[in-house]
C-alpha cells in the first residue's frame, strides 16, 4: 500500500522529493509473481464502520497468500528495445498495421460512470466531442466522466467519498489517507477474479507487472486496477544536447563523479548573463549519488531504516551544498513555480533539470518545432566514492477502483478496463490516445501527429481508467526513445527499491505531514546554507521521536505479516 | 437580549396589549411580542437572508463536530471515531512549531494591523483631495487591479522582478553591480510579504472608504469653511470624523478573520526562507495535515480560531463603546 | 465628494507636485507588471522563452494563448454560465442583503440586535466544505447552476456594512417618514434605497466580483463539466505546481504556460474592466447633498 507519506501540490522544489515519496516498491525479485500476503492493516485498519475489531495479526494472517495476478508479458506487437515487467520497451515508430487485440466491444450496453482528473485543459463535452462518441461506439457502451482539474481533484475525490455519491469507475489517488480503508470500504473485491491465472481472460490487464498490482492489494484482497508509472517516474538529470553542443561539451557526456558535475555546471553557468546550469537543487539525486538508498529499507534482522537515518544522507546534503555553493544552481529555485522552471530550461536560460522520462518526452514535444532542441539524459554520479544508486520512480498513478455499489458486473469493467490497458501498438492503444485518422490525427509516414482538434477532444482522462506502461516513443525522431532506453539501461544496473511499498503504517498514513515536514524543511536550508550540517542528528532524532520510530517498528510488523520471504 | 431604546416616541403611544400580552407589568409599554407583531413586516425582510443563512451556514457548521472526531470520510460524520481532544493536542502540548506558526501569526497580524490597514484610508483621503473627478477616478481604476491576480500569479511577478534571476538582479550583475537578495531572504520576508499584501490589495480597499467618504454631508464642509476651516481642518473636523465610524467598523470586523494571515502567499514562497519565519496557523495545518486529507486537526485548529476571533471582536466592540465609539453593533444614538 | 474649493486657497504647487510625483509612482507600480501580464499573453514563444517567463514588451503579437482558450467553444460557453451566475447572483444577494440588512438597522426592531450578533458570530465560523456539500444534496441542488448561487447568497460582512451605511442616514428623514405613516417597505425602497448608492454600488461590486471569480463550488457540486463556470474552466489550463513527471499533461501543441496563464488573467479580469466604470461614479460622488431638505 501507499506509505500514505505527503504528495500533493506544493512548491515545486519539493516536488521532486514528492513523486519519491510515492514510490512503493518491495524489495522483491521482478519474476515473483506470487507474493505471501501483503498490505497488512495497522492498528487504526478498518474493518468496520465502528473501527477495527480484528487484531492486526488475525488481519494479517488473511493476508498470507493473496496471489498477484500472473505476469504474461503481451506478445502481439513487434519492439524495437524490449523491456520487462519493469523495464519499458521501446519504439523507433509507430506500427503500420496496429494489431486489434479485443474483437468484441467490452461494454455491457448500459452507461459506464467514471471520476477523474483531466490531464490538461477541459475537453468539449461529449455533445460537442466527436472522439468521444466514436470512443462510446467503441467500447460498447455509453461513458460519463465526471472531471475535475488536476489542482481540485483531490478535494473532490474526498468530497465525493463523503457524500457516497460514487460512480462505476473511481480514479484513487494512491496518496488518499487510510487508503486500505477506503478501498475496503467503497470497492469490489477483484481476487478472485484477477489473481493467479484468472487474470488470463483480461491479457492487456495480464501485461501489467506484480510490481503494479502490489499497490492495490488491501486487508486480504484485490481491490482494484492499477494504472502504471514505475520505471516512467525515473528521475534523472534531463540535459539540453544543443546548448551543451553550443558550449562545446559532449551532447551526451555522462559525469562519472560529482565533481566532474560540478565542473560541466559551471562551465554552463553564466550569472552575469542570467543563465545558471541548474533550474531546481537535483536533492534525490545527491541522495542517489551518495549511495542513500530509496526510501525505506530493511535490514537482514527485519528492522525498517528511512533513508534520512542512512549513514549517507551528511554526504548527500554536502554534495547538494557544494552544488549551491558552486553558484550553479539557479538562485530562485526555492521560490519559482514549476512553469517558472520549465520555461528556463525550454528557453536555455537553464541546461539542466531534474525530473522523468515523462518529463522528458514532454520536453521533446512541447519544443517540437525549435530548431536543434534536443534533450538528453544524465543518471548520478558517484560522489565521493559512493556507489550512485537510481530511485525506482512509485508505481502507480492512481489505482482505479470499481464501485462495490455499482449495477455493472465485474467482469464488464474488467473488460472495459483490459480494453483501456491496451499497450503500445494495439489498434485500441491507437485509438484511445490519438482517435480516429482524419479527425484526431494525421498520419506521418506511420506515425501519428494529433491535430489541433485531436488534442482538445482526446483530452477526457481515459489514462486513468487503465493503462498500459510507458513506452519510449516519438513521432518522427527514433534518436528520442533510443536515448531514453540508453538511459534506462544504465539505471537498471543499480535500482534501489522501497521495502515499504505494499506495506501499511498507521503512523505514516495519519502523521506523514507532521514528521516530513520539518524534515524537508531543514534539508532545504541545508542545502543552501542556510543551516548547519551539524544539525542533521538533531533533526533525525526528532524525527524518530516524533513517529518515525514507531512508522519503522509498525512497517516491520506488517512485512512479518505479510508472509514476504 | 435588551431592545435598545426606541427613539420614535410616535410608537409608544401605541394602545396597551390586550389578552396576548407576554409581560405582566405591560401596561404602558409594549411587550416583545407585541413589538414583533408591530414590525411583522420587518420579520419578513429578515426572513429570506436568515434562511439561507441557518440553511447552509449555521446548520453545516454542526459538522464541525468532527474537531472531535478521527474523521475518515467513507466513514461518515457518525462513523467516525470520537477522540476527544486529541485533534487539539498540538495547541495545548506546547509543541514548539505551532508556537513558532502561532508567533509568526500573530506578529504578522500585528504587523498588518498598523501597516496594511490604514494603507488604504490614507490613500482613499489622497485621492479624495483631488481636484480633478475625471483624475480621480482613473487612478483609481487602475489601483484596484492588482487585486483580481491570484496569489500565484503575484508571487511569480515578484519573483521575476526582484528574484535572484529576476529583472533587477540581471540588470545588476550585467552592470558588474552585484546582487540584492530580497526574495529568499529571510530578513526581509516579513516586509516582502505585507508589501505584496500592500500592492495587491490597497487600491480595492479604498472603495470601501471611499464610498465611506461619499457619504459624509457636503453641507458640513461648507459649513466647516464658512466658519474658516482651510482645508487640513475640514479634513481634521470633517472628513476623518465622518470616516471613524467605517474604520471602527472594518477594524472590528477584520480581527474577526485576523488570525487567517495570507495562507496561500506563505504557502507559495516557504521553501526559500524556511518554515522558522514563514509558517503560520494555516500553513501550519496544511503542512501537517491537510494535505493527506487529516481534516480533525484543520477543523480543530479553526474552530479555535473562530473562537479566538470571537474574542476579539467583541472584546474590541466592548472597547470602542468605551471610547463611546459605536463599534458593531451598539445602535447609534443620534 | 465636493471639492475643497469652499473659500480656501487651491493646493499649492509644492503640494500638487508632491502628488503627482506619489500618484505616478503608485501607478506605475501596479501598470508596469500589468503591462507585462498583457504583453506576456500576446509576446511569441521564442521571446517568452528568452526572457525566462515574462515579457515587458512584446516584439510582435501572437495570439496563440487566446486561441488555445477559446477554441472548442468550452470557455464560450462557460462564460454564459459565469454571466448568468454573476447577474442573477449579485441581484438577489443584494436584495436579500439589503432587506436584512435594513430590518436590523431599524433600532425599534426587537430582533435587531440579536439577529445581528447571529450573524456577525456566524461569520467567524466557518463550515467544513464536507458538511455543506451534503446540505447541497439534501435541498436538490446538486448539479444545478443555482448551487452556484445560494449557498453563498448571503455574506455576513456585506450585510453588517450594509446596516452600518443604513443607520448613517440622518433619522430625521426616516422619522418624519414614519410620522408620516409611511410603512417600513415605503422608507425601505422610497428613502433608504434611493440614498444608498454609494454602498450599494461597493457591495453590489463586492458580491459581482465574489460571483465572477468563484470556482470552487462549482468544483464541488457541479458534476456536468458543460455547466462549469468559466473559472473553474480556466483552472485546467494551467497546470499544476507539481513537477512535470507527476502530471501527465498533454503540453504537445499548447502555447507556453506564461502566455496561457497570462491570457487566462486577461480574459477573466476584462468583464470586470468594463463594468467597473460604471460603478464607479456611484461611490465617487456625494449623494446626500440636498437630501435633508428634501
Amino acid at each position: 500500500m501507499s506509505s500514505g507519506i505527503v504528495t500533493a501540490i506544493v512548491p515545486s522544489t519539493r516536488s521532486e522529493r514528492l513523486t519519491t515519496k510515492g514510490l512503493d516498491m518491495v524489495r522483491m525479485t521482478r519474476r515473483t509473481a506470487l507474493v505471501g500476503g501483503l498490505a497488512a492493516v495497522a492498528a487504526g485498519g478498518s474493518l468496520s464502520a465502528c473501527g477495527s475489531s480484528s487484531s492486526p495479526k488475525e488481519v494479517q494472517q488473511a493476508n498470507s497468500g493473496v496471489e498477484l495476478p500472473t505476469y504474461t508479458k503481451y506478445e502481439g506487437v513487434t519492439l524495437d528495445w524490449v523491456g520487462d515487467d519493469v523495464l519499458l520497451d521501446g519504439f523507433k515508430e509507430y506500427p503500420a498495421e496496429p494489431v486489434v487485440g479485443v474483437e468484441e466491444p467490452p461494454g455491457d450496453g448500459t452507461p459506464i460512470s467514471f471520476i477523474t482528473n483531466i490531464p490538461g485543459a477541459i475537453p468539449p463535452q461529449k455533445e460537442s466531442n466527436p472522439f468521444w462518441k466514436a470512443l462510446e461506439e467503441k467500447i460498447g457502451s455509453e461513458l460519463q466522466i465526471e472531471m475535475a482539474p488536476n489542482a481540485d481533484y483531490g478535494t473532490k475525490f474526498q468530497t465525493k467519498i463523503a457524500s457516497g455519491d460514487l460512480p462505476d469507475l473511481i480514479n484513487i489517488p494512491t496518496t488518499t489517507s487510510d487508503l486500505p480503508g477506503l478501498l475496503e470500504a467503497t470497492c469490489m473485491d477483484l481476487t478472485e477474479h484477477v489473481a493467479g491465472d484468472a487474470i488470463s481472460k483480461y491479457p492487456y490487464l495480464a501485461n501489467l507487472g506484480p510490481e503494479y498490482w502490489k499497490g492495490c492489494v488491501a486487508n486480504g484482497a484485490i481491490y482494484g486496477v492499477p494504472v502504471p508509472r514505475l520505471f516512467s517516474r525515473n528521475f534523472s538529470l534531463l540535459t539540453r544536447r544543443d546548448l551543451l553542443e553550443k558550449a562545446g561539451i559532449d551532447p551526451d557526456v555522462q559525469p562519472e563523479t560529482w565533481d566532474e558535475l560540478v565542473d560541466l555546471c559551471t562551465e554552463l553557468t553564466d550569472a552575469k548573463g542570467g543563465r545558471w546550469a541548474l533550474t531546481t537543487m537535483p536533492g534525490n539525486l545527491a541522495n542517489m549519488a551518495a549511495g542513500v538508498p530509496n526510501e525505506w529499507q530493511r535490514a537482514e534482522d527485519g528492522t525498517f531504516t528511512h533513508f534520512i537515518e542512512h549513514e549517507n544522507m551528511a554526504a548527500s546534503l554536502e554534495a547538494q551544498l557544494q552544488l549551491w555553493e558552486a553558484g550553479v544552481v539557479n538562485p530562485d529555485a526555492y521560490t519559482a513555480n514549476s512553469s517558472t522552471k520549465k520555461e528556463w530550461f525550454t528557453g536555455g536560460n537553464a541546461a539542466i533539470d531534474f525530473d522523468s522520462f515523462v518529463a522528458w518526452t514532454q520536453y521533446e514535444s512541447a519544443s517540437a518545432t525549435v530548431e536543434d532542441f534536443s534533450v538528453g539524459g544524465m543518471v548520478a554520479p558517484s560522489y565521493q566514492g559512493a556507489e550512485p544508486l537510481t530511485w525506482l520512480g512509485g508505481a502507480l498513478n492512481n489505482i482505479t477502483g470499481f464501485n462495490a455499489d455499482s449495477e455493472h458486473d465485474v467482469e464488464t469493467l474488467l473488460a472495459v478496463a483490459n480494453w483501456f490497458a491496451a499497450p503500445f501498438g494495439t489498434a485500441e492503444y491507437l485509438f484511445k490516445k490519438y482517435g480516429t485518422e482524419g479527425e484526431q490525427y494525421e498520419l506521418d509516414g506511420t506515425d501519428p501527429i494529433p491535430t489541433e482538434r485531436g488534442v482538445l477532444e482526446t483530452g477526457i482522462g481515459l489514462q486513468y481508467i487503465s493503462d498500459s506502461p510507458m513506452a519510449y516513443y516519438f513521432p518522427g525522431d527514433p534518436g528520442v526513445p533510443e536515448r531514453q532506453y540508453a538511459v534506462q539501461e544504465k539505471m537498471s544496473q543499480n535500482l534501489s527499491k522501497n521495502a515499504a511499498y505494499g506495506l501499511y503504517s498507521e503512523t505514516l498514513d495519519q502523521k506523514g505531514g507532521d514528521l516530513t515536514s520539518p524534515v524537508w524543511d531543514a534539508m532545504g536550508q541545508m542545502a543552501q546554507g542556510k543551516r548547519s550540517l551539524s544539525e542533521l542528528p538533531d533533526v533525525v532524532k526528532s524525527w524518530q521521536e516524533a513517529g518515525g520510530k514507531k512508522a519503522a517498528e509498525e512497517l516491520a510488523e506488517a512485512y512479518e505479516a505479510s508472509g514476504i520471504e | 437580549m435588551s431592545v435598545t431604546v426606541p427613539q420614535d416616541t410616535a410608537r409608544e403611544a401605541e394602545p396597551p396589549p390586550s389578552a396576548e400580552g407576554a409581560g405582566s407589568a405591560e401596561r404602558r409599554r409594549p411587550g416583545f411580542w407585541q413589538k414583533l407583531w408591530r414590525d411583522r413586516l420587518l420579520v419578513l425582510f429578515v426572513l429570506p437572508g436568515f434562511l439561507v443563512l441557518l440553511v447552509y451556514h449555521y446548520y453545516p457548521l454542526l459538522g464541525n463536530i468532527i474537531a472531535f472526531k478521527d474523521y475518515r470520510p467513507y466513514r461518515g460524520v457518525w462513523g467516525s471515531d470520537w477522540v476527544g481532544l486529541e485533534n487539539f493536542e498540538v495547541i495545548y502540548t506546547g509543541d514548539p512549531a505551532f508556537l513558532n506558526a502561532l508567533t509568526n501569526t500573530l506578529i504578522l497580524t500585528a504587523l498588518q494591523a498598523v501597516l496594511v490597514f490604514p494603507a488604504p484610508i490614507i490613500l482613499a483621503l489622497l485621492l479624495n483631495s483631488l481636484l480633478s473627478e475625471k483624475i480621480k477616478r482613473v487612478i483609481q481604476s487602475i489601483l484596484y487591479l492588482p487585486h483580481f491576480l491570484s496569489w500565484v500569479v503575484v508571487v511569480a511577478l515578484f519573483q521575476q522582478l526582484l528574484g535572484g534571476s529576476g529583472l533587477l538582479n540581471t540588470f545588476l550583475r550585467s552592470h558588474d553591480l552585484g546582487a540584492v537578495s530580497i526574495i529568499g531572504n529571510g530578513e526581509l520576508f516579513r516586509p516582502l510579504l505585507l508589501s505584496q499584501v500592500i500592492w495587491k490589495d490597497t487600491g480595492w480597499a479604498t472603495i470601501i472608504f471611499l464610498a465611506a467618504l461619499a457619504t459624509i454631508n457636503a453641507e458640513l464642509y461648507e459649513a466647516a469653511a464658512v466658519d474658516g476651516a482651510g482645508r487640513w481642518r475640514q479634513m481634521l473636523h470633517v472628513t476623518l470624523p465622518g470616516l471613524k465610524g467605517v474604520v471602527i467598523l472594518l477594524f472590528i470586523l477584520q480581527l474577526g478573520t485576523s488570525l487567517t494571515v495570507g495562507f496561500e502567499q506563505i504557502l507559495l514562497q516557504q521553501a526559500a526562507v524556511g518554515l522558522d519565519r514563514s509558517e503560520v496557523l494555516d500553513t501550519f495545518v496544511y503542512n501537517r495535515g491537510v494535505i493527506g486529507g487529516h481534516w480533525g486537526m484543520a477543523t480543530a485548529v479553526g474552530l479555535v480560531k473562530s473562537v479566538v476571533g470571537v474574542a476579539l471582536v467583541l472584546g474590541a466592540n466592548k472597547l470602542a463603546h468605551l471610547f463611546g465609539e459605536a463599534g458593531v453593533y451598539a445602535t447609534k444614538e443620534s | 465628494m465636493p471639492t475643497l474649493l469652499h473659500g480656501q486657497a487651491p493646493p499649492s504647487a509644492p503640494e500638487r507636485l508632491i502628488k503627482a510625483v506619489v500618484f505616478t509612482v503608485l501607478c506605475l507600480a501596479v501598470l508596469v507588471p500589468f503591462l507585462a501580464v498583457f504583453a506576456t499573453s500576446v509576446a511569441p514563444r521564442e521571446q517568452i522563452s528568452d526572457a525566462g517567463g515574462l515579457v515587458l514588451l512584446p516584439r510582435g503579437i501572437d495570439l496563440t494563448a487566446y486561441e488555445a482558450i477559446f477554441s472548442g467553444g468550452v470557455v464560450t460557453r462557460a462564460l454564459g454560465v459565469s454571466i448568468f451566475v454573476t447577474v442573477v447572483g449579485t441581484g438577489l444577494s443584494l436584495l436579500v442583503s439589503c432587506l436584512l440588512a435594513y430590518a436590523i438597522s431599524r433600532s425599534h426592531f426587537v430582533l435587531a440586535r440579536p439577529v445581528l450578533l447571529v450573524v456577525l458570530i456566524g461569520m467567524l465560523f466557518s463550515p467544513g466544505i464536507i458538511p455543506v456539500y451534503l446540505v447541497v444534496k439534501q435541498t436538490g441542488l446538486l448539479d444545478s447552476l443555482w448551487a452556484l448561487i445560494i449557498p453563498t447568497m448571503v455574506s455576513g460582512f456585506n450585510v453588517i456594512v450594509l446596516r452600518s451605511f443604513f443607520q448613517g442616514i440622518p433619522e430625521e428623514l426616516t422619522e418624519s417618514a414614519t410620522i408620516d405613516g409611511a410603512s417600513e417597505w415605503t422608507i425601505f425602497s422610497r428613502i433608504v434605497m434611493p440614498l444608498s448608492k454609494a454602498v450599494l454600488a461597493v457591495i453590489g461590486l463586492f458580491y459581482a466580483v465574489g460571483y465572477w471569480n468563484s470556482f470552487f463550488s462549482a468544483l464541488l457540486y457541479i458534476d456536468d463539466a458543460a455547466k462549469w463556470p468559466m473559472q473553474l474552466v480556466l483552472r485546467t489550463y494551467v497546470v499544476n505546481d507539481t513537477a512535470m513527471g507527476q502530471a501527465d499533461i498533454g503540453l504537445e501543441q499548447m502555447p507556453p504556460q506564461s502566455s496561457l496563464q497570462m491570457a487566462i488573467l486577461v480574459v477573466s479580469m476584462v468583464p470586470i474592466l468594463i463594468v467597473y466604470p460604471f460603478l464607479q461614479r456611484h461611490f465617487a460622488k456625494g449623494v446626500l447633498t440636498g437630501a435633508v431638505k428634501g
